[in-house]
């Protein structure tokens, strides 16, 4: 049989060899590099085989079988479980969503500032318990002054909540304002990496850091918003958000931010190019929306309610009865007109006691009958406390009880769906790891392996130098 | 599974981060001494948390109101106590003026007695207490009682009011804290008048017949709302001692409720720091270590 490759091939091999393990080298080397970085999928340098020496045909010589001819890294692999990123990429959205949540009740917790001596509920009490020291003490200035004493930091105490309820309300729309300017920075970016990977990848090249930078950018904005990924050509990605394109190939929409005149300059998100309202149903957007226009509208319309309910109620009795100098017919809260703002009026931010009353304290009705020593007026005022006031059923402690119970619900709520979705991430990601994770222990015997073959790979070639020195400079020259 | 540095750096960051978590949480409640301190610690603890301490002012309240009201029926007792003595010297007085063989001008000293004591019950009528008149009813600015005559007092007029003033001593529950004077105190005077009258008269037949007979009817009004007043002392009292023990037992409560066990939490504290200190330390001996530290 005739050794067919050429005298030369063997260093064609070890040649061969030395580059695909200085290639792998490197790689290994890039992995190292890269052990910490986010978003990093380790890479692996394939090797195969050469093709054989000879390639059938019908010319071929007839030898002894097909000869390997060595080594070459055939492509870089990015490993990558592309399944278990997309399930973390939905797991984001949801868990965007409750952390906005559970960040935003337990401020409103704290607004309420519950079970305390310095909230609302202590207000109230306190204002009952002034009305029935005034049943016994009806024509005592001094009692006078506590009840207006008392209702008035009960006013505060509700005009407070509420203003920093609305204040938070505001907050939020700037909240909403940054989070929108992220989303669109995103988009751009992932657009542009967009391009990038297309370029490479036509022409056949694996842009496998491009991709784990894009990954990375998708993670974050699927945390902000519900961004449906889907694959596009040449390597690219689309992001459709509420059904609408934010990211096609290489282009990038925009979203806009602005405050909406229907909605009480409430900051609404649109898209730049068409106005449309933007539909979000997940994520930390929609935690913040969600919030912004429903639970903090409930807590405050809440508070509307019953301190419509207080002013209106205090207000019929307190006309039934007669002040000091003897007239009957007046109110002891302000009146609140529910015509400007359906359905109650802002009545927690409107709440004070009358002009009247505040300036002469003798038209506080405590007298039934008109004699001063008669506190019975003031008692029914004070039996308003066990009235069942809230549609017949309840009284405004129970109500307000039942607010708070309420709030706490929401917010542990939270707190636990928060909690559930970290387990479940850090579950994602430990599988996600698994895969793509760095181990520097495995790199450094990799590291030894290569070593080892590249070694081998320079030895070969020093053995196969040696013997073509024996056949060229050696052989054939007896007798020289 | 295969798992790398990264997945045991992240574990272990994540597992002190849940231990430090508790170990925060513990040392609030220590703190605090309170285990809800936010609605969402316990909701339904926070909102019977309201509900009781809604119940601890009423029941201080309406303690307030009772003890008002014992304090005000004290005091109607003691003038209605001054009134019978009154009435007693008024009998002795009306006894020793009716036997037929006293002389005019002792007479007429026991009739200036009676003037003194008309007097002196018109001055107990009139009672002051507390910035209102005892007597007075809802009226409780006017002077409850005005004679008319001069100098000998020849008639009374009451310009009090004639409602009791109303106090709640329980939710609800309402009691009447007063009597007014033309109920108690009127028929008396306008008795010891006539009798004053009949003794400067000298009319023996009315003296012994009539006059002692209102007389006792005077004194016998008098005991009755006395003892009306000594009932409505004792059902206070009693009351009052029953809010005590409401009130107790709603503190009892409320503490239950949101108190901090102590002894536990000092314990799960304890046992807390120990599981981090062992966390801490374990996660420093995996952490470390690497192929490298043991290649040539």
């Amino acid at each position: 049989m005739v050794h067919l490759a050429g005298s030369f091939s063997g260093i064609e091999i070890a040649r061969r060899s030395l580059d695909a393990h200085r290639t792998a080298l490197d790689v290994t080397g890039h992995n190292i590099a890269n052990a910490n970085t986010p978003g990093y999928s380790r890479q692996i340098a394939s090797m195969s085989p050469t093709r054989a020496y000879p390639v059938p045909g019908y010319g071929s010589p007839n030898t002894a079988g097909q000869v390997g001819t060595g080594v070459e890294v055939t492509r870089i692999e990015r490993m990558k479980d592309s399944f278990i990123e997309e399930r973390i990429w939905e797991e984001n959205q949801v868990t965007g969503r409750w952390s906005e949540r559970e960040d935003a009740l337990e401020q409103i917790e704290l607004i309420f500032n519950e079970p305390s001596e310095s909230g609302i509920r202590s207000a109230m009490d306190q204002y009952w318990e002034a009305l029935q020291e005034l049943t016994k003490r009806p024509d005592d200035l001094a009692a006078r002054a506590v009840v207006a004493e008392r209702a008035s930091v009960l006013a505060d105490t509700l005009q407070q909540t509420r203003l920093q309820l609305t204040q938070y309300q505001s907050d939020l729309d700037r909240s909403v304002m940054v989070k929108v300017r992220e989303v669109n920075s995103l988009a751009t970016q992932i657009a542009d990496l967009n391009d990038q990977i297309a370029r490479i990848t036509v022409s056949g090249g694996r842009p496998n850091d491009l991709y784990d930078q894009r990954d990375l950018l998708v993670a974050r904005l699927s945390r902000l918003v519900d961004a449906d990924v889907s694959t596009g050509s040449q390597g690219m990605i689309n992001i459709a958000l509420g059904g609408v394109s934010l990211v096609s190939g290489n282009r990038a929409s925009q979203l806009r931010a602005e405050p909406d005149g229907d909605r009480a300059g409430r900051v609404s998100i649109e898209w730049e190019w068409t106005g449309e309202q933007a539909v979000i149903t997940n994520g930390e957007l929609k935690g913040i929306l969600e919030i912004r226009d429903q639970d903090l509208n409930y807590y405050i319309t809440a508070l509307d309610s019953m301190a419509l309910t207080l002013i209106e109620e205090t207000n019929r009795v307190h006309r039934e009865g007669y002040g000091l100098d003897g007239f009957n017919g007046r109110n002891f809260w302000e009146p609140v007109d529910t015509s400007v703002e359906p359905p109650y009026g802002q009545a927690a931010a409107r709440i004070r006691v009358s002009d009247e009353i505040r300036s002469d304290l003798n038209k506080i009705a405590a007298s039934a009958s008109g004699l001063p020593g008669d506190g019975s007026n003031a008692l029914r005022l004070a039996e308003l406390k066990q009235a069942r006031l809230v549609d017949g059923t309840a009284t405004l402690s129970d109500e307000y009880a039942s607010l708070i119970a309420s709030l706490g619900v929401a917010s542990q709520e939270a707190k636990t769906m928060v909690d559930n979705q970290e387990t479940l991430l850090n579950h994602l990601e430990d599988l996600g790891g698994a895969v793509s994770g760095v181990s520097l222990d495995e790199e450094v015997a990799n590291m030894i392996q290569y070593q080892h073959a590249y070694n081998a790979a320079a030895r070969l070639m020093t053995t196969m130098d040696e013997m073509l020195d024996v056949l060229i400079n050696r052989t054939g020259i007896v007798g020289r | 599974m295969r798992v790398t540095n990264g997945t045991l750096v992240r574990h272990s960051v994540n597992n002190l981060n849940d231990s430090l978590e508790r170990l925060d949480e513990l040392n609030r409640r220590i703190s605090t001494g309170k285990t809800i301190s936010t609605p969402s610690d316990d909701p339904a603890g926070a909102a019977t948390s309201l509900r009781l301490r809604s119940s601890l002012a009423e029941v201080q309240q309406y303690t307030r109101n009772v003890e008002d009201s014992i304090s005000w029926l004290n005091a109607t007792d003691s003038a209605l106590g001054e009134a019978t003595a009154v009435l007693q010297r008024a009998r002795e007085l009306a006894v020793q003026g009716a036997n037929g063989t006293v002389p005019d001008d002792a007479r007429e000293a026991i009739a200036l007695e009676i003037d003194e004591l008309i007097d002196h019950l018109v001055q107990v009528g009139n009672t002051f207490h507390d910035g209102r008149y005892l007597f007075g009813g809802q009226d409780t600015v006017t002077r409850p009682f005005q004679t008319t005559g001069s100098p000998a007092v020849t008639g009374v007029v009451y310009n009090g009011g004639t409602e009791p003033i109303v106090t709640e001593i329980g939710a609800g529950i309402r009691m009447e804290m007063d009597f007014s004077g033309d109920q108690v105190l009127v028929g008396s005077i306008e008795t010891l008048i006539k009798l004053r009258d009949d003794l400067r008269a000298g009319n023996t037949a009315e003296l012994s017949g009539t006059d002692l007979g209102a007389l006792e009817d005077a004194l016998d009004t008098v005991l009755y709302y006395r003892a009306e007043a000594g009932a409505k002392i004792n059902r206070l009292e009693r009351t009052l001692s029953r809010f005590q023990d409401l009130e107790l037992n709603v503190n009892t409560l409320i503490s239950e409720n949101e108190d901090v066990d102590m002894a536990k939490a000092i314990m799960d504290l304890k046992t807390e720091e120990n599981i981090y200190r062992a966390a801490l330390s374990s996660s420093a001996r995996i952490i470390q270590p690497s192929l490298l530290d043991f290649l040539k």
